[in-house]
C-alpha cells in the first residue's frame, strides 16, 4: 500500500498542509490518509490493472456544501486533484479510486440526505450519498407507493449512479432519462442550480428538466466540470399489477431474430421496461461455478454449456422483461408479446410461479420492480474468487447489429480462452451490451489476459463502429480516444468547457478522457 | 462451541455470538457476526452450528450487509466470521474497510479431483490447530470450522500460510469453491 503517495507535482510539505487545512474542515475523523485500512477502501482492489497507477494519496469527506466549498478552497489554493465520488461502489468501472495515482477523493458518502419525496408528482430529491437500498427503505418504511430504479448492486447511490450514466431494469431504467433538477458546486466554489431551479421559487425544478436557454444537465455527468451536490430522480408510482417473465431460446444466433421482434415491442411500449437480453452464462453463474460443469482449461465446451442449459431450464439467451398494470392491460400486452416471442423455434415462457427457488429470476423480478439487491454479485464466482471488468458497447436494437458485436465479442473472447459473459440492456432505441469479463482475483496470468484482449476488444470495436458508453479508469483515455470524428471536435469542446470552468484543473482529471491544460500540456 | 446470545430478527443468513476462547467464557467476550449463505451443503452445516436455520437462510448478500454497515459504525459487533463463496467475502471485506478492519485469518476451501483442499491463511498457532482438524476430521468438516472460531478469534493477521487436503466426495451441489474469514479491528 502506498501510503505516503503524493499528488503529482506537490511537495510533501505542501501536501501536509493542504491536508491539515482540509482535516480543519471535516475533523479528524473525515480526513483519511492514515488509516490505512480505511483509505485501502478507495482502491480499486476489484480491478484487472496496476491498483498503485490509481491509487489516492488521501479521501475527504465533507458533509454538506458549505464543507465541499471549503475543501475547493484548499485544492484550489495548493493545486491539489480531486476526484469525486458518491457512495463509490463503481466496482467494474474503477471503484471509488481516481484515474491519476495522487488524486485525493471527495467522497460525498456522508452528504445522504433523502431532501424531498414528492408523492404527488412521484419524483425524489437526493444528496450524493443516498444508496438505492437507502431510497427503497425510506418509500418503504412510509408506504410510499412509488418505486425507486436501482441498478444491480443496493449499495450503488441514486445519485452517483445516474452521474455516471448507468442504468436500471423498471420502465425507468435510463437513469438519466429520469433525472430532474441538479445542484451543482463548481470548481470555483459557485453553487449552481440547473434547469428551473433557478428561477424565483424554483416550483417547477424536479417537473420540467429543460428551463430556459441552455441546458447544461448532461455536461455534469461522465465528466469533471462540478461537483453534484443534489438531484432529483422521478420515481414510478406503483402499478396495479406486476408480472415479471422469461423467456428462453435455444441457440447463440437466435440473439438476431430475438432483437428483431424487441424493437417494435420497446418502441411501441409494449415492453416497457429496461429488459434484457441474457446470456447463457450470466444467466447460470449466479447459480453455478464453471467447475461444476467443466475443470479443464479454457473456454467451456458446448457440450457442458447445453448440460448446464439443460440442467438449469434456461436458454442460450434469456430475455427479462416484466408486464404492469390493471389485469386485462397486462393479459393483453402477454398476448401480443408471447406471440412474437413464439415466432423463435423452442422458446418458453415463465412466470414467477414457473420458477420458484431460482435465484436468478427472483433477484431479476426483484430489480425490475425497483427492489434493490445484491444477489448479481454471485456471478463473481464462476472461477472461484473472482471480479470483473465491463466492456459496454452500445448497439441500435437490430438483429444484424446484435448478431455482429456478439459474434465477434464472444469470438475475440474465445481466443483468449475466455467464456463470454454478456447481455444486451434494451433501451427505447439502443441496446447497451454489456460484457462481463470475469477474472481470477489472485491470479496475475489471468488478469494480463483480461488486459489484453479488452484492448484488442476496444479495437475490433471501433474498426466495426461501435463506441462504449461507460469504461473502466484503465481504459477511459483509449475509449475517449474513439470519440473523435472531426478532428476531436468533441473532446475540443470539453477541454474548453474544462479550462474555462476549472481552470486549476482540480476536479477528477482525467474522467472520461478529460484532462485539465496542465496534464494535457504535460 | 460459543454460546449464542441471541439472534437479529432483521436478517437471515446472520447471527451474533460471543467469542468462546479456549480459556473459556470470558466475561466481556467479543461479539462476533456470523456471516454464512444458503448455497450448499456445507454453508447451511455451518450455519446449523451457529443455530442458523436453513428454512431462514437467504442467498442475498443485501439480506445482511446494511445491518452489518450499521453494527460495524455503531460498534456492536467486534469480529466478523464467515463462511461463504468468494463474492460474499468481497462485500463484507469491503463493508468492513472504511471501519478499519481487516483479514485476521482467511481460507480457501476447493473440491478438486475427489480432494477437497484448504489453504489457510492466519496466525501460527491458530493455523496449526485449525489445519490438523481440517486434515483428521471425524465430523463434516464445515463444522469443525465453525467450531474453530475460539481459536481463530485470536489470529491477529494472515503471516503462516499452510495447506491440507482430505479425501473427499464432492457435495452434489457444491460451487466446488468456498472461502472463510475472520475480519477484525486494526489494533
Ligand atoms: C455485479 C455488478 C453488477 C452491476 N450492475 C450494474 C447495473 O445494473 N447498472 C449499472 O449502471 N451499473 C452496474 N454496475 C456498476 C456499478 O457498480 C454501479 O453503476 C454503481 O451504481 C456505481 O457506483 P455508485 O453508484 O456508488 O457511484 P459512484 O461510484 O459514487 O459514482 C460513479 C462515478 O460518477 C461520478 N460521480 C459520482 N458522484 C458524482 C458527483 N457528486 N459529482 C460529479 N460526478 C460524480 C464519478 O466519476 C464516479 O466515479 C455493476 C457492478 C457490479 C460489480
Amino acid at each position: 500500500m502506498a501510503a505516503n503517495q503524493l499528488p503529482q507535482g506537490i511537495s510533501a510539505e505542501a501536501f501536509a498542509a493542504a491536508c491539515d487545512e482540509m482535516r480543519g474542515v471535516v475533523g479528524n475523523e473525515w480526513l483519511i490518509r492514515d488509516n490505512v485500512q480505511h483509505l485501502n477502501s478507495y482502491r480499486d482492489t476489484y480491478s484487472p490493472g496496476d491498483i498503485d497507477a490509481t491509487a489516492p494519496s488521501a479521501a475527504v469527506a465533507p458533509k454538506d456544501v458549505t464543507e465541499v466549498q471549503k475543501i475547493l478552497a484548499v485544492a484550489r489554493k495548493y493545486k491539489i486533484p480531486l476526484w469525486t465520488v458518491s457512495t463509490g461502489r463503481n466496482y467494474g468501472y474503477g471503484g471509488a479510486a481516481p484515474r491519476k495515482a495522487g488524486c485525493v477523493v471527495l467522497d460525498l458518502k456522508r452528504m445522504n440526505r433523502i431532501i424531498e419525496v414528492n408523492e404527488k408528482h412521484a419524483y425524489a430529491v437526493v444528496e450524493p450519498g443516498v444508496s438505492y437500498h437507502e431510497l427503497y427503505q425510506h418509500l418503504k418504511q412510509r408506504d410510499i407507493k412509488l418505486w425507486p430504479d436501482p441498478a444491480a448492486p443496493a449499495w450503488g447511490g441514486v445519485l452517483g449512479n445516474t452521474a455516471d450514466r448507468g442504468v436500471g431494469y423498471t420502465p425507468y431504467g435510463e437513469h438519466f432519462t429520469v433525472q430532474c433538477g441538479m445542484q451543482v458546486v463548481l470548481a470555483d466554489g459557485t453553487v449552481v442550480e440547473t434547469g428551473m431551479g433557478s428561477t424565483a421559487n424554483a416550483s417547477t425544478r424536479n417537473l420540467y428538466k429543460y428551463g430556459h436557454g441552455a441546458w447544461v444537465d448532461g455536461i455534469f455527468t461522465q465528466s469533471n466540470f462540478g461537483v453534484i451536490t443534489q438531484m432529483g430522480v422521478w420515481l414510478l408510482p406503483e402499478p396495479p399489477g406486476y408480472r415479471p417473465y422469461m423467456v428462453t431460446f435455444p441457440e447463440e444466433d437466435d440473439i438476431h431474430q430475438i432483437t428483431e421482434l424487441v424493437r417494435p415491442l420497446k418502441i411501441s411500449m409494449l415492453i416497457p421496461n429496461a429488459a434484457t437480453t441474457v446470456g447463457l452464462i450470466w444467466e447460470a453463474a449466479v447459480k453455478v461455478s464453471k467447475a461444476q460443469y467443466y475443470t479443464g482449461s479454457g473456454v467451456m465446451p458446448d457440450s457442458a454449456r447445453r448440460k448446464m442449459a439443460a440442467d438449469l431450464d434456461i436458454g442460450n439467451w434469456n430475455f427479462y422483461g416484466a408486464l404492469y398494470g390493471p389485469d386485462p392491460i397486462m393479459d393483453n400486452n402477454w398476448e401480443v408479446i408471447k406471440e412474437s416471442f413464439s415466432q423463435v423455434p423452442g422458446a418458453k415462457f415463465y412466470f414467477a410461479e414457473d420458477r420458484k427457488g431460482d435465484a436468478a429470476f427472483d433477484y431479476r423480478a426483484k430489480l425490475m420492480r425497483g427492489i434493490p439487491n445484491m444477489t448479481e454479485f454471485g456471478l463473481l464466482n464462476w472461477l472461484g474468487p473472482g471480479s470483473h471488468v465491463d466492456f459496454s458497447p452500445m448497439s441500435p436494437v437490430t438483429g444484424d447489429g446484435a448478431l455482429q458485436q456478439f459474434h465477434f465479442m464472444r469470438d475475440t473472447c474465445h481466443k483468449f480462452g475466455v467464456d463470454y459473459i454478456g447481455e444486451f440492456l434494451i433501451g427505447w432505441r439502443d441496446m447497451h451490451h454489456v460484457l462481463m469479463l470475469v477474472f481470477k482475483r489472485d491470479d496475475e496470468a489471468h488478469k494480463r489476459v483480461i488486459k489484453e484482449l479488452f484492448e484488442v476488444l476496444v479495437d475490433e470495436a471501433t474498426s466495426k463502429g461501435y463506441g462504449e458508453y461507460r469504461t473502466h479508469l484503465d481504459y477511459m483515455d483509449k475509449i475517449s480516444g474513439t470519440y473523435n470524428w472531426n478532428n476531436r471536435a468533441l473532446a475540443r469542446v470539453n477541454e474548453a468547457i474544462k479550462d474555462a470552468l476549472d481552470p486549476d484543473g482540480i476536479l477528477s482529471p482525467g474522467k472520461s478522457g478529460i484532462w485539465p491544460r496542465k496534464d494535457r500540456d504535460a | 462451541m460459543s454460546t449464542r446470545r441471541g439472534f437479529l430478527a432483521s436478517t437471515l443468513a446472520v447471527t451474533t455470538v460471543p467469542l468462546v476462547a479456549r480459556a473459556g467464557v470470558l466475561s466481556d467476550a467479543p461479539m462476533v457476526r456470523i456471516i454464512t449463505e444458503s448455497t450448499c451443503a456445507d454453508t447451511l452445516r455451518f450455519a446449523a452450528r451457529f443455530g442458523i436455520h436453513s428454512s431462514v437462510v437467504g442467498g442475498d448478500p443485501a439480506e445482511y450487509l446494511f445491518d452489518l454497515e450499521r453494527d460495524l459504525r455503531d460498534h456492536k459487533i467486534d469480529l466478523v466470521y464467515g463462511l461463504s463463496r468468494a463474492s460474499t467475502q468481497f462485500l463484507v471485506e469491503q463493508t468492513a474497510l472504511p471501519h478499519g478492519y481487516q483479514f485476521g485469518y482467511q481460507g480457501q476451501h476447493r473440491y478438486i479431483k475427489q480432494r477437497l483442499l484448504h489453504s489457510l491463511s492466519g496466525t501460527r498457532e491458530s493455523i496449526d490447530i485449525v489445519a490438523g482438524r481440517l486434515e483428521w476430521h471425524t465430523r463434516p468438516w464445515a463444522v469443525e470450522l465453525a467450531d474453530a472460531l475460539g481459536v481463530l478469534g485470536s489470529s491477529v493477521a494472515p503471516t503462516q500460510h499452510s495447506e491440507v487436503s482430505a479425501a473427499s466426495v464432492i457435495p452434489k451441489d457444491s460451487s466446488r469453491h468456498l472461502v472463510s474469514w475472520l475480519l477484525r479491528p486494526v489494533a
